[in-house]
């Protein structure tokens, strides 16, 4: 049996108890997960002309990222931009990260992505309206799909691929800031800070979209990369979720939320319990919950609001019905 | 016309100077070369001056990076094959008439490989044709438009238009277009959503479809989106991209060279991007010169 079968056939049984008790996986015992408890904050914001900047920086005071004389770069999610729709992290919002991490002291703040489907980056920044942001802020942007690119081997092997392609930008941040939308994935089930970093992933060689990770598996690869990459921290836009038939084409739902740690896994697994999802039955998050990363409750200190009070359930498609909590 | 000769020039100069001692050319200058931008730089500067050693220094760079029994590569290993980068590589190559026993292998590549098979119950879902095996931007992947696209425009360019993979290509591409007319990166319809045209695909897939009647219901609702899609976009990509189409269509392009030499910076570039600085070239070529690399 292959290690990603093994680690595929341990997981869908995978509960807190068991993932306390049982023996870890050879793919986790190689991985050494980033805490044993972790802390996510939940922030109550009722719109995005709130003052979030000083928002974020409350929120940052549960956690201890240092960002002092570091080279912070925030990894939105930048997909497509249908007016109707609220596809991509709010510019308000990265402009609110960068003005916070820039107080906390970061030399220097970058905001990078590589859209997954639309080559003309520069068509997607105008009128998503992150341009005027960056323009206003003057921050640098990096199109990840052509960045410098080197090869990493993977930290973990749920996918055959054993190397990856990175960009530069992401491989020499002293923090990488994964800023997803809190969104349903009609693939994946739940798109948050993990499945986000597919946008590290270069255009130039996985292409647009970026294929070959859906022929080695979403969630594997979403795993690879993450347990690759290791980001710093995320912040997860719910201040407007969606629902239905997510990441692109589902409804708006009015979440009044922000979601923040330094374990992505945690704040997904808030993020999702706050959707009225189970993490526990998202694949790629069960996977994670493997290999040693905090998915329980028990696991996760809650900071900030009571997430009972923000809870709501997203809309799922028929074939995510499984995931309800 | 002499403004517009002038931006050219400063254009050409600014591709000129970017060319990395590999002999490639990079996306942003002093970064690695890739395929795309080296392809699109040597072809802006076909006939600017000292043609002979750029064009050498650039087979070096083709030669460093394919390996001998198969295609270009990322990092001159078996593992790195790049698909569409052999596709634009090959193209490019036939166009300058440089490295023919290269160039031969990247045919050898261009007509071995295909996209996978999409199974019969996604194909239902998704509406479309999965038995249709084009082309894929990287090894082990589906089809998908724009590597498919760049495959036609250069076989279509070498004569090879009654080829099977071409009239599986062409079948692949109508198959493919959205509803509306133009064409998203893949599909036109995902679990029910009728999916949005996107410009710089329509541009390529209208560029690959040459040969095709233009009053074909297809061709000309395409032509329309993206003409329509041009008066609200201005990014360089688009703008140049849709100057090439649809000149190769003989469909107007004076505003849209004006919206575009409107974006042309100080240094000559678009952007400081050589991709995009190139295929503005190209696009103003198409007037100064009356010449369309993509028109065949």
């Amino acid at each position: 049996m292959t290690r990603r079968h093994f680690l595929k056939a341990t997981v869908s049984a995978a509960t807190l108890s068991t993932a306390a008790c049982r023996p870890l996986s050879r793919a986790a015992r190689d991985y050494n997960p980033l805490s044993l408890v972790a802390r996510v904050t939940i922030l109550h914001a009722s719109s995005y002309d709130k003052n979030l900047s000083e928002l974020l920086r409350q929120g940052m005071k549960n956690h201890r990222l240092d960002v002092r004389n570091k080279r912070v770069v925030l990894k939105p999610n930048l997909v497509e931009y249908t007016a109707s729709r609220r596809i991509n992290t709010h510019p308000l919002l990265v402009a609110a990260a960068i003005d916070c991490f820039r107080n906390l002291g970061a030399r220097e703040v970058i905001v990078a992505d590589g859209p997954g489907h639309q080559r003309d980056t520069e068509m997607l920044l105008e009128v998503s309206g992150l341009g005027d942001v960056l323009w206003s802020e003057r921050v640098q942007f990096v199109d990840l799909n052509i960045d410098n690119i080197y090869r990493v081997p993977t930290a973990t092997q749920l996918t055959t691929l054993q190397e990856l392609w990175l960009p530069e930008t992401i491989l020499t941040a002293d923090v990488v800031v994964s800023m997803p939308k809190m969104k349903t994935h009609h693939w994946a089930g739940v798109t948050l800070s993990l499945k986000n970093l597919f946008g590290v992933i270069p255009g130039v060689c996985y292409g647009w979209p970026k294929n070959v990770l859906h022929w080695h598996g979403i969630a594997e690869s979403i795993v690879d990369i993450a347990t690759t990459v290791r980001p710093s921290f995320a912040i997860i836009d719910g201040i407007e979720g969606m629902e239905g038939n997510g990441p692109l084409h589902g409804e708006t739902v009015n979440s009044q939320v922000i979601v923040m740690s330094e374990n992505l896994t945690a704040a997904d697994a808030t993020a999702a319990r706050l959707m009225g999802i189970d993490p526990q039955r998202v694949t790629h998050l069960s996977y994670m919950q493997e290999l040693g990363e905090p998915l329980a409750e028990l696991r996760i200190r809650q900071l900030g609001e009571r997430l009972e009070d923000y809870r709501r359930e997203f809309r799922l498609l028929a074939e995510f019905a499984h995931l309800r909590g | 016309m002499s403004r517009l000769q002038d931006q050219l020039s400063r254009a050409l100069e600014f591709l000129a100077a970017q060319q990395n001692a590999d002999g490639g050319w990079p996306y942003l200058p002093k970064k690695r070369s890739f395929p795309e931008p080296t392809c699109y730089a040597l072809l802006a500067l076909e006939q600017a001056a000292a043609k002979v050693a750029r064009e050498e220094r650039a087979l070096a760079y083709f030669t460093g990076h394919s390996v001998p029994a198969s295609a270009l590569t990322l990092a001159a290993d078996a593992s790195s094959v790049d698909n569409w980068g052999t596709t634009l590589a090959f193209f490019t190559l036939r166009r300058l008439k440089l490295g023919e026993e290269l160039n031969q292998r990247y045919l050898r590549h261009l007509l071995r490989v295909r996209g996978n098979l999409i199974a019969p119950g996604a194909s239902a879902a998704l509406k479309l044709n999965g038995q249709l095996r084009t082309w894929g931007w990287a090894m082990g992947t589906a089809s998908w438009v724009e590597p498919t696209a760049y495959a036609l425009i250069a076989l279509k360019s070498q004569g090879m238009s009654a080829h099977e993979r071409v009239k599986e290509g062409e079948a692949y591409l109508l198959d493919r277009a959205c509803y509306g007319g133009g064409w998203n990166y893949g599909n036109k319809e995902v679990l029910g959503v009728v999916l949005e045209p996107m410009p710089t695909t329509t541009a390529f897939a209208l560029l690959a479809l040459q040969g095709l009647e233009s009053g074909q219901e297809v061709i000309a609702r395409s032509l329309a989106y993206l003409e329509r899609a041009l008066t609200e976009h201005s990014s360089a990509l688009s703008l140049a991209l849709g100057v090439l189409c649809l000149d190769a269509w003989a469909r107007p392009t004076e505003r849209l060279l004006d919206k575009l030499l409107g974006r042309q910076q100080a240094d000559g570039s678009w952007l400081s991007n050589i991709h995009l600085t190139a295929l503005a070239a190209l696009a103003l070529q198409t007037r100064v010169s009356r010449k369309n690399i993509f028109k065949f």
